[in-house]
């Protein structure tokens, strides 16, 4: 019997070993690293941060989304940056531009001296390469859109060998915001593979990082498959400090890949990353104990751009896809799409919601309520004076009153027609912050006399819902803006656009609001004077908060946190939120 | 036995083939695909959604979608990842050989425990220590693994011993072979317990009754009879015979490991094969799904295969069915 | 040898008696659950979210002792930190037979009693509250219904199926078998919770929450009866060969004679643990769905979603009771695997494996 379990045990004590060895490795490691970060303080050397995702190509010019998109900004130059603290547009490879008096055509003057990672000189010849493929549509580069307009592209002209002349087909206010979002690609590299038809396959995640070559202050030294991407200083980086020192005070920066929030949260708390964007609010308490020692700095940056919303399914009979009436087919049964309708029934339910309530139950504090289109973060655009619904549930009532809906008693809410007043609200599934706010809205319409059944959707389900099949009742999401000029929310405004949730793509405008907030879009659009634009685009907002086509509900606090020790950074409310001035980042 | 082999082998092509057909369907099914997440983007219009479905042919047919797939799949080439952009070989190879050191290493830690809590259990049949280790079963198998993962990470959050998530440290490259080698290990640690945890109960039970029920046979009682040791019978005829089954079931558990310990991949952010299995449903990466589907139906048939072999090669009766 | 014997009946039965024991607490809290809570469980108690479970005092502040438990008012003093004060100044006590929230018992009979309760405004909290409020022990009695539904839905569609299926694949063997085994593996090797993703996203969105649970069962169900014919069938393929169905095949036995009055009476035990062992799998695939938020919408209470509500490790930690749907799901399994320990040895008393 012993002797069975002798070898057995002998494997139990060389587990126990191993596991000790590791322990103690650890403790070794551990210790390294703090003595070496200390060194590294005072040379700068690496930062590390979690991603939730990891990238999906390095090619910028043909990524969509956000997490891509801040990793490639890390190596790639732009002509102008939105300074994302002031969210004014700054000059980085254009040291100067000017807009023509007839808003057509922005002329860029571009920095001499500057060099590719790899060494290359860079000119125009690169800028109009650039947008060569950018307005290439075999390619279909989703940051082309904003260039597009009705199918006519932007030109691109070079004056000289560093200067360039953008054509636009209509005036453009505020062109050289869009000129924030295009990198800026080496001709004497990609050029071959373009005119090979490749294009699509160059910069890869398993592309060899050395032929990434960019104009920004990093560039690619490894990416470990859904694990990291480890970037190091492009020693031929531009920029350089007042004192002259060449930028970036970084050796290397780290994006450590982790999906789960929790083992974000973990990984910072013991040091293994630096830098912690966005946090939860629930996880706030969890790091004030570390922020009352000094070894971190908490920031909340007020109400951010993500803005969570309600809205009713508008949309009649005609789906917008074939523009075919279906004989007998409805979206929305025609007794709720009369209730959803009829702006006292939105007003009311607006009225009905507790915001504080969500504020304080969800979001743990770290949220502000939201009544008209904008966040408050929105320095340049927020209009202030729009129409609010603070909770009150009298009010509420007598307007579903004064909309011909009448009460029975113990039996709820019930429209002219006699019929009981319910609907189903979807949102999407694993999302803890909907699946609470869904709890609580359900709760104060149901004080309302409203009945709400729920149903999550998974979420590209959930999407699918909402922009094709268009077979909903009501839904419970967010918005985010990536930019803060009126015109990138054209998608949402513009009747036509596709994210006009509830009611898209319509060929002409179903209600004269509607057709107004066209009208007023389109205005500010082509005008160039900043005034003017904002006067026309406080309106749009007002309208919309009288309208209530989305019930705006809140917008959740960006908070960050950071090691006390990193210094110039400087975190702002549009994407990347800490990274977007990653050349300027050092240690103290 | 070997044409026993051989036909297991060929009745595996259309089990694989129903598995990418059924999986296939589903995806396809739902509604949503990948590139639904980017008409959140203000900035990206329907032109360029309707040009990317093209590319990607989102936009055929599912049957013709399929062909081209089996047609690639024949070539070895398991199609192209949306989300990752690159092909889905790598993608898939990568996190296979992950979760199979999990599996590896949650094997591994069963095994050690189970082995001796069974021959315990057995010797002292019984006894309080045989209740106490059955109770401590009963536990194990109740507990579901997301509460055990979510505990393990609550752990090693309170306590500091342990990383959270990933493969490797962030400095691994940095270090030595046998540095590499505890890192790696001190990684694996905490989700294999995790599983392993799960896999215990059913081993140690497994064990535990077949040497009872061998204990009780004729030959052991005639190996009694002359004299034998107790040592000598534990050793020479119990053990041998008792640990057949419990080979057959590690095949067995090979699934259960594969598919149902997605759960403490995604919850310890393991970057195996189940996780990548949930964010490629989750983001509609069809072809990725798919190869994660076919892979792990793969592994589970290979592993259901060698049970039967190694039953076959234990019981005659299976081996040759007497025909009735 | 024999004493052991006894002594492992004795333990068995006690398996029994336990895993008995706690199922009759469990359908009690189940089938009364309205009675049972002494709050409906989406009641939200918005000044009172996230407090810790009531504590129950015998003596007060005058250091006067009564003989009934009583509880304080809580007070949210520290948003921040969610700190809970109890005011201490009045006293509640426990009440039995408090009239409440209205209910209906069995879903029929209008009623307002509650088994306990407190006086107003005071709240008890056995099981702290969750994040918005609510009682996390209404909750979860009230979510044993729900997760029992489960179970006993799934197992009336699975064993049928597996019992028809595994007998007559075993019994017959030949091509019939061949390509029953690869169906069943097909249903092992399919990943069941993606099936029941994609059909979940795939179900109409008027369903109310009630049809979406039942649609989920059956998704259940047709997953988990594969590994149950499997062993019914490896069962079938050893009773084949014993003396005793050659014998009545000799006799002369029609083939269903032979099923139905020899194999299956010998299979009562295996179907029986079979049945026992794959409720708590049943219950799991209900909770791991709703954790993913795919399973029961709000506000039906289910274990899974109550315990994904929680989010973070950081708040598992800080907010302990919300950990309270864990435990219940483990007592749901232990209940079921000592009730199968106990039922394997009670049906056929020479068994030896579970």
């Amino acid at each position: 019997m012993l002797s069975v379990l002798r070898p057995l045990l002998g494997c139990f004590c060389l587990l126990i070993v191993v596991i000790a060895n590791s322990n103690c490795d650890r403790r070794k490691s551990d210790g390294g690293r703090s003595t070496s970060t200390a060194q590294q303080h005072s040379s700068g050397n690496q930062l590390v941060i979690s991603k939730s995702a990891g990238p999906r190509t390095f090619n910028r010019l043909i990524s969509a989304d956000e997490q891509t998109n801040s990793i490639a900004d890390c190596l790639m130059g732009r002509l102008i940056r939105i300074n994302r603290q002031t969210q004014q547009p700054e000059g980085e490879l254009a040291t100067a531009w000017q807009t023509s008096s007839d808003g057509k055509t922005l002329i860029c003057e571009l920095r001499r001296d500057v060099k590719f990672s790899d060494g290359h000189p860079f000119t125009a010849d690169d800028v109009v390469f650039t947008f060569q493929v950018l307005n290439d549509s075999s390619i279909g580069s989703p940051s082309s859109d904003p260039f597009d307009f009705d199918g006519q592209r932007t030109k691109v002209e070079k004056l000289d060998s560093h200067k360039v002349r953008f054509v636009f087909p209509a005036p453009y206010a505020a062109a050289e915001r869009l000129l924030d979002g295009i990198p800026i690609l080496p001709k004497h590299i990609l050029e071959p593979v373009y005119l090979e038809g490749k294009f699509e396959q160059a910069w890869t995640l398993s592309t060899p990082p050395e032929t990434i070559v960019g104009l920004g202050p990093f560039k690619l030294k490894e990416y470990v498959a859904g694990q990291r991407v480890i970037l190091s200083r492009n020693e031929h980086y531009w920029k350089t400090d007042k004192a002259g020192k060449r930028l970036p005070y970084l050796d290397e920066l780290i994006i450590s890949i982790d999906p789960d929030r929790n083992t974000q949260l973990l990984k910072f708390q013991q040091g293994e990353t630096d830098l912690l964007s966005p946090v939860n609010a629930d996880d706030v308490p969890a790091l004030a104990a570390m922020e009352q020692q000094g070894k971190i700095k908490i920031t909340d940056l007020g109400p951010s751009m993500i803005r969570e919303i309600f809205w009713f399914n508008l949309n009649g009979s005609i789906k917008p896809k074939s523009g075919q009436p279906k004989s007998g087919h409805t979206l929305v049964d025609p007794v709720k799409l009369r209730w959803f309708k009829d702006v006292r029934f939105r007003q009311a339910v607006s009225y009905a919601i507790d915001r504080e309530a969500i504020v304080r139950l969800v979001f743990s504090g770290k949220a502000s309520p939201q009544w008209g289109f904008l966040s408050p973060g929105d320095r340049l655009w927020f209009n202030p004076e729009v129409k609010k619904y603070p909770y009150n549930l009298d009010r509420a009532k007598s307007l579903l009153v004064e909309a011909g809906f009448h009460y029975q008693i113990d039996k709820g809410l019930f429209d002219p027609q006699g019929q009981p007043v319910t609907f189903t609200m979807i949102t999407n599934a694993g999302n803890t912050i909907r699946q609470k706010m869904s709890a609580l809205i359900q709760a104060d319409l149901a004080r309302l006399g409203i009945k709400v059944n729920l149903a999550t959707l998974e979420s590209r389900a959930l999407l699918s819902t909402i922009n094709e099949s268009l077979n909903y009742e009501a839904c419970l999401l967010a918005i985010v803006s990536g930019d803060t000029d009126p015109t990138s929310h054209v998608n949402i405004l513009s009747s036509r656009g596709i994210t006009h949730w509830w009611h898209p793509q319509q060929t002409r405008p179903a209600t004269d609001w509607e057709a107004r907030i066209d009208d007023l879009m389109k205005r500010q659009m082509n005008t160039l004077n900043p005034t003017e634009r904002k006067r026309l685009f406080d309106e749009v907002q007002a309208i919309f908060a009288e309208q209530q086509p989305f019930v705006f509900l809140v917008s959740r606090h960006l908070i960050v946190a950071s090691r006390a020790d990193i210094g110039n950074l400087k975190p702002a409310l549009l994407p990347d939120f800490v990274l977007w001035n990653c050349e300027e980042l050092y240690w103290r | 036995m070997l044409k026993l082999i051989l036909q297991r082998s060929m009745s595996l092509i259309p089990l694989l083939f129903a598995v990418a057909l059924g999986s296939f369907l589903l995806v396809r099914l739902a509604p949503g695909d990948f590139l639904a997440e980017m008409s959140l983007n203000p900035q990206i219009s329907e032109e360029t959604l309707v040009r990317l479905r093209e590319q990607y042919a989102l936009d055929q047919p599912w049957y013709t979608q399929f062909g081209k797939w089996l047609v690639g799949i024949v070539q070895g080439n398991f199609g192209y990842s949306f989300a990752y952009n690159c092909e889905a070989n790598s993608l898939i190879y990568e996190r296979l050989s992950n979760t199979l050191w999990l599996a590896l290493a949650g094997l591994t830690l069963t095994l050690l425990a189970a082995l001796p809590m069974g021959l315990l259990a057995a010797k002292y049949r019984s006894s309080t220590l045989d209740r106490i280790l059955a109770f401590l079963s009963t536990i194990c198998l109740s507990s579901p693994s997301f509460l055990l993962a979510l505990l393990a990470i609550v752990f090693a959050a309170r306590t500091g011993w342990f990383p959270i998530g990933s493969v490797h440290s962030l400095n691994f490259e940095k270090l030595s072979a046998t540095g590499r080698l505890t890192d790696f290990l001190h990684h694996l640690i905490l989700p294999s317990t995790v599983i392993a945890l799960r896999l215990v109960p059913s081993f140690f039970r497994q064990l535990r009754a077949s040497l009872i029920e061998t204990l009780s046979q004729d030959y052991i009682l005639t190996a009694r009879a002359k004299g034998l040791s107790e040592r000598m019978i534990f050793q020479k005829h119990a053990l041998g015979n008792a640990i057949n089954p419990l080979i057959s079931m590690l095949g067995n558990s090979l699934g259960t490991l594969l598919s149902g310990a997605f759960i403490v991949e995604v919850i310890m952010s393991w970057p195996g094969l189940g996780s990548l299995t949930v964010s490629s449903l989750l983001s509609r990466d069809l072809y990725v799904l798919i190869a994660c589907l076919v892979f792990a139906a793969l592994l589970l048939a290979l592993g259901n295969l060698l049970a039967d072999i190694l039953l076959a090669l234990a019981d005659p009766r299976i081996r040759n069915p007497k025909k009735s | 040898m024999m004493t052991g014997k006894t002594f492992a009946n004795l333990s068995r039965r006690w398996s029994l008696f336990w895993g008995l024991l706690l199922l009759f607490v469990l359908l009690v809290c189940a089938v009364f659950s309205d009675f049972m809570t002494p709050y409906d469980p989406t009641t939200q108690n918005r000044e009172l979210y996230l407090a810790p479970p009531s504590s129950l005092h015998f003596t007060d502040t005058e250091g006067f002792r009564h003989w009934v438990p009583f509880v304080y008012a809580l007070q949210l003093v520290d948003r921040e930190r969610m700190l809970y004060v109890e005011e201490r100044s009045v006293i509640y006590p426990i009440r039995f037979l408090v009239p409440g929230e209205p209910y209906r018992l069995f879903g029929l009979f209008p009623c307002r009693t509650h088994l306990f309760g407190v006086d107003g405004p005071a709240r008890i909290f056995i099981l702290g509250s969750d994040g918005l409020g609510r009682d996390v022990f209404s909750r979860i009695v009230h979510g044993a219904r729900l997760s029992l539904a489960v179970a006993g839905v799934a197992l009336l569609i699975a064993i049928p199926l597996a019992l028809v299926v595994g007998s007559v694949s075993g019994y017959y063997g030949g091509p019939f078998d061949f390509t029953c085994m690869r169906v069943i593996e097909l249903f092992l090797a399919l990943p069941a919770l993606y099936l029941i993703i994609a059909l979940r996203s795939a179900l109409p969105l008027s369903l109310a929450p009630e049809q979406v649970l039942f649609a989920m069962v059956i998704v259940i169900a047709l997953f988990g009866w594969a590994s149950m014919a499997r062993i019914v069938r490896g069962a079938v393929l050893s009773l084949r060969e014993r003396e005793f169905i050659l014998a009545a095949i000799a006799l002369g036995a029609s083939d269903p004679r032979v099923i139905f009055r020899h194999i299956w009476p010998n299979l009562t035990a295996i179907i029986l643990t079979q049945a026992a062992l794959s409720v708590p799998g049943f219950i799991l695939a209900e909770v791991t769905l709703s954790y993913l938020g795919l399973g029961v919408p709000e506000p039906l209470p289910s274990w899974g979603s109550m315990l994904a509500s929680v989010g973070s490790v950081q708040q598992l930690g800080s907010f302990w009771w919300n950990l309270a749907p864990g435990a219940a799901i483990f007592i749901t399994s232990l209940a079921f695997y000592l009730l199968a320990e106990g039922l394997s040895d009670l049906a056929d008393p020479h068994s030896q494996i579970l």
